[in-house]
């Protein structure tokens, strides 16, 4: 058992409830920038107990680490009950490192109601590592369903012109999706007697044909959140329209409660019914990256077009997941983690320019590249990230994610595989259109180089897309063990691993990631 | 003469409240100056009274009185606990409405304080006529305070409606109880209770005796406004003086509501497959019809009654489970819906234009510039309505729902949750309007204000408090209705 002396992870999802307090407190004309510094001191703090974790965390035990248990409402069996394994310490890591970097970017951009914007994101803080460290499945709703609240108000108040119709339909989507699984979640405990989810991760329910109901509901909240085809279209609405952190944070962390919730719930609790639906589960997902890619093609507005590219990148991760390999769901994990830095930065670098000149629209830009150098490297970096170049995070997510589909089926990563192409093709148009090109309009070209606060929040990340992309054992190594456990759970097929290609591709690497730590 | 004596020991509380509401009526009529604030004072001090009274003397789990015709036991006891909670905060949240306009007479309290003495006895019934006698209390008390603001014709107009179809509903009420008496010979619950289950047993239920239960369904199901019988509500909510309105949101329906689980649970504990599906069904409709119909409100009273309607549904969605667990899942259902409603009204009552609340939600436009306290407030006490964790709204949903899966009523918690997500659209039109739109132009000469009344501040304060610290302490409250319906002796999942 790894050092359970201070109830850390208690610390992370409720400090940032605290701070919330004082900024509440915050009055008189400074009360917005004090309540800015109380809520990047305290992210910052959340931060550093995020990291410090990290690096206590134990990478060779598969069970929950930094566990704490308390009972909650005994009559229907509710603990407080939280811990991390393998497979949530990175997302627990990601939700406290975008924080702050949100906090950061709207130091500039939000200039009403700071307060109020201020204490929403500490709130959706608090939610965030809630759900991700949660090991109670009403503990989880609780933390999954309250997002709700404060993303609804920063799309609502600080969006752009349609943001009513975007954070109804945000609000509308999920919650759709969410109560569904919530009843899901109640017959599983009507029948298991437990809300424990160790404990209903290790006894799958034997009724397959329940299970395969059970496996809907959940899949119903997920997909949803995910976004996977066809109940994606909130996610370009609400990315549009939300103000830059709202969109960080959508892409860098919401997105994952979905490709988390599947990894935690369909996958070990329904492990028969993962198997069977996974065909389907292809099938979206196969749709999601060539049908989003292909309409991300043609959009004008570059929030839109990013929009769609995680929708396709989000449709690596179920690939992966579904394969039920090793490599898939690696591949899976560091598919999100990746994905969650690199579009998270994506949209600040689109935050950048449209609070230079107030426009999403791609043709509104050109040239840019004499006038902001800084700028149009880290966009560079951020934009080859998301296509995939070997050398950067976003390679070894869809690699390692094509390599499990390839064990599933040949057709599968064939088809899947063309994804790659279309995103390389929009994300290169996109960086011609806006970085390079004639400079038509004289005050997109004159606009100013990244300011120092920009320059903050996007180097690290930068940093941190590069640093993953030449050692992904930073990542697979902890939760190795995890994924294991996890494979065990759902029953796959432990044949899997013999293959020869795939011990080739996992060779590889691993590898890769050995070399690098020597 | 001994048995006589222990009883109206045991009747305290009804006493206590039966003859100081009526010294009130004398201390009003000869007071001077309308007497209202004096009235009110003792009002609460009398109400709080009788409560202690109640809890003082609690003796054995089970008490009964008057030849079986009334119980005492612990359900009783914590649904006239909570009547008396809601009733004196709807009088708090009423107060500050009421004064100084041409509502402020002594009548008002003393009006409360005949309808909570019916909705004791309806707790406490035990019999077919003593259900009757304190459902028509309460209900005439009702009936004058719709129409309390007399001078207006829209209130006198609700009064009369509620009036006439409240007529219509006893009238079916007395219709059922004959063909019940008809059919057992008794018009108590006990013998009531074995008389049909010696029928039911050996073939299919006599079919004038569904037709009397259905009758009294209907009744019951017109005082807690459910569909199909809601019609009622939305009308009698926008007439009644809104200081009235949140009385009837708060306190009534509880009432009705444990009489109606008593009924289904002692006298008809042997129908249950006869009324199990027609629960259901009136579950269902209030469910649905509340969630649509709210959704093209522009009246925040009509919205807020359609809510009432589709918050009875989900709370007979635990009646229909016909378990411990799903009665006991109401009581906490209903009691977090009280606190909500009373939070909810005595904001509304809080907000005034031009001296008068607020009804419009048009009215609410930029609350959130202009009163933030107010609007954020507001907004807690609607994600809470919607149930969206980690509100206690939500905490409410899931007992239900949980007693609804336990008993394997599936479809009908699909129903309940989706028609949630329905509802939760109107629930954040609210929300909209108070955050996201800019007040009209204009609207700086008629600007909302906050009347400086304490104790619907007070009521407010309470019920944000207990919204959002639900979560933290979730227990008591389950405990506690446990409590409340282990003496209904039902089965457990």
């Amino acid at each position: 058992m790894a050092p359970t002396v201070m109830p850390y992870l208690s610390l992370m999802t409720f400090l940032p409830l605290l701070g919330a307090f004082f900024a509440m407190l915050a009055r008189g004309e400074n009360a917005g920038r004090i309540a800015q510094r109380i809520g990047l001191g305290v992210t910052l703090i959340v931060l550093v107990v995020a990291v410090y974790v990290t690096v206590l965390f134990d990478p060779a035990m598969a069970d929950f680490q930094f566990v704490e248990k308390v009972m909650w409402l005994p009559a229907l069996g509710l603990t407080y009950h939280v811990g991390i394994d393998g497979i949530s310490v990175y997302f627990v890591l990601l939700s406290a490192l975008l924080t702050p970097v949100c906090l950061l970017a709207s130091v500039q951009s939000v200039k009403t109601r700071v307060r109020e914007y201020v204490i929403a994101f500490l709130v959706l803080e608090t939610f965030m590592i809630g759900t991700f460290v949660a090991l109670d499945t009403m503990l989880f709703y609780v933390f999954f369903e309250g997002v709700l609240i404060p993303m609804f108000l920063i799309i609502g108040i600080w969006g752009g012109a349609r943001r009513i119709y975007s954070a109804f339909k945000l609000f509308l989507y999920t919650l759709l999706g969410s109560v569904l699984m919530l009843v899901a979640l109640l017959v599983l405990y009507a029948k298991v007697g437990t809300t424990d989810m160790p404990i209903l991760m290790a006894n799958p329910i034997a009724d397959v044909g329940l299970q395969k109901w059970l496996w809907l509901a959940v899949f119903a909240s997920f997909a949803v959140k995910m976004p996977m085809w066809p109940v994606h279209t909130w996610l370009p609405d609400a990315h549009v329209e939300a103000p830059t952190g709202g969109s960080v944070i959508l892409a860098g962390v919401l997105l994952k409660m979905g490709g988390y919730g599947f990894l935690r719930f369909s996958l070990p609790m329904f492990p028969e019914a993962s198997q069977f639906f996974a065909p389907m589960m292809f099938a979206l997902s196969i749709i999601a990256i060539i049908y989003t890619s292909l309409i991300a093609l043609v959009q004008t507005d570059i929030k839109k077009m990013i929009a769609y590219s995680s929708v396709a990148h989000m449709g690596f991760v179920t690939l992966g997941i579904f394969t039920l390999t090793r490599q898939g769901i690696d591949g899976a994990i560091f598919q999100m983690i990746s994905h969650g830095l690199v579009s998270g930065a994506l949209f600040l670098v689109v935050g950048v320019i449209y609070d230079r000149l107030h426009t999403r629209d791609l043709n509104r830009y050109g040239g840019i590249v004499k006038n902001m150098p800084v700028y149009a490297t880290l966009f560079m970096i951020f934009m080859l990230g998301s296509v995939g170049l070997p050398g950067t995070s976003g390679f070894v997510g869809e690699f390692l994610s094509l390599a499990g589909a390839f064990q599933a089926s040949t057709w599968v990563a064939l088809l899947a595989g063309t994804g790659l192409i279309l995103g390389s093709t929009y994300m290169l148009w996109l960086y011609r259109k806006v970085v390079f090109g004639p400079a038509d309009n004289a005050d997109a070209a004159q606009m100013e180089d990244v300011t120092k606060i920009e320059k903050i929040n996007l180097v690290p990340l930068a940093v941190m897309v590069l640093v993953l992309g030449v050692m992904p054992s930073l990542v697979l190594e902890p939760i190795s063990a995890s994924v294991e456990k996890l494979m065990a759970q759902a029953g796959a097929d432990a044949t899997a691993n013999t293959d020869p290609f795939a011990e080739l591709l996992d060779d590889v690497s691993d590898g890769a990631g050995a070399e690098e730590v020597q | 003469m001994n048995n006589l004596i222990s009883d109206l020991w045991a009747f305290a509380p009804e006493l206590t409240l039966g003859i100081g509401t009526m010294l009130l009526m004398i201390v009003g009529a000869y007071g001077r100056g309308g007497g209202l604030k004096t009235v009110s004072i003792l009002s609460v001090l009398l109400w709080l009274g009788a409560a202690s009274v109640m809890w003082m003397g609690t003796g054995p789990d089970e008490v009964r009185l008057f030849g079986d015709m009334l119980i005492n036991d612990w359900f009783a006891r914590i649904i006239k606990s909570l009547t008396v909670l809601g009733t004196v905060a709807a009088l708090f949240v009423a107060y500050g409405d009421i004064k100084g306009t041409i509502m402020a007479r002594f009548e008002f309290p003393v009006l409360m304080g005949f309808s909570m003495l019916g909705l004791f006895l309806m707790a406490s019934a035990n019999d077919l006529l003593a259900l009757y006698v304190g459902l028509e209390l309460s209900s005439l008390a009702l009936y004058v305070l719709a129409a309390f603001n007399r001078n207006d014709t829209v209130s006198s107009e609700a009064g009369l409606k509620y009036f006439i179809l409240g007529a219509i509903s006893s009238g079916l009420l007395l219709f059922g109880s004959s063909l019940i008496y008809g059919y057992t010979g008794s018009t108590q619950f006990d013998v009531i209770a074995a008389t049909l289950g010696a029928a039911v047993v050996p073939g299919p239920t006599p079919v004038i005796v569904v037709f009397g239960m259905v009758l009294i369904i209907a009744a019951l199901t017109f005082k807690i406004a459910a569909a199909p019988f809601h019609m009622w509500t939305p009308d009698v909510y926008e007439g009644a003086p809104t200081s009235v309105t949140a009385f009837f949101a708060i306190v009534p329906k509880l009432g009705a509501l444990a009489l109606l689980i008593r009924l289904l649970t002692g006298p008809f504990e042997q129908l249950v497959a006869d009324w199990q599906p027609i629960v259901s069904f009136i579950a269902v409709a209030s469910m649905v019809v509340g969630a649509f119909a709210a959704l093209v409100q522009p009246n925040f009273k009509r919205l807020l009654a359609y809510s009432a309607i589709a918050n009875i549904g989900y709370a007979l969605v635990g009646v229909a489970t016909g378990t411990h667990f799903g009665m006991a899942s109401v009581v906490v259902y209903m009691t977090i819906y009280m606190v909500t409603s009373a939070g909810t009204f005595g904001l509304i009552l809080l907000l005034r234009r031009h001296g008068v609340a607020v009804t419009k939600i048009a009215d609410l436009t930029g609350l959130s510039k202009t009163h933030p306290v107010m609007a954020y407030g507001m907004a807690a006490m609607m994600f809470s309505m919607a149930g969206i964790p980690p509100l206690a709204g939500f905490f409410g949903k899931l007992a239900v729902f949980q007693a609804a899966v336990a008993s394997q009523f599936y479809v009908l918690a699909v129903i309940g949750v989706v028609s949630s997500v329905v509802a939760a659209w109107y629930y954040l039109n609210v929300i909209r309007v108070m955050f996201f739109e800019k007040p009209a132009e204009g609207a700086e000469a008629h600007p909302v204000m906050i009347a400086p009344s304490l104790p619907g501040m007070v009521v407010v304060a309470f019920s944000l408090i207990f919204l959002a610290g639900f979560i933290l302490m979730p227990g008591p409250l389950n405990a506690w209705a446990a409590m409340a319906t282990e003496s209904l002796l039902l089965p457990k999942p």
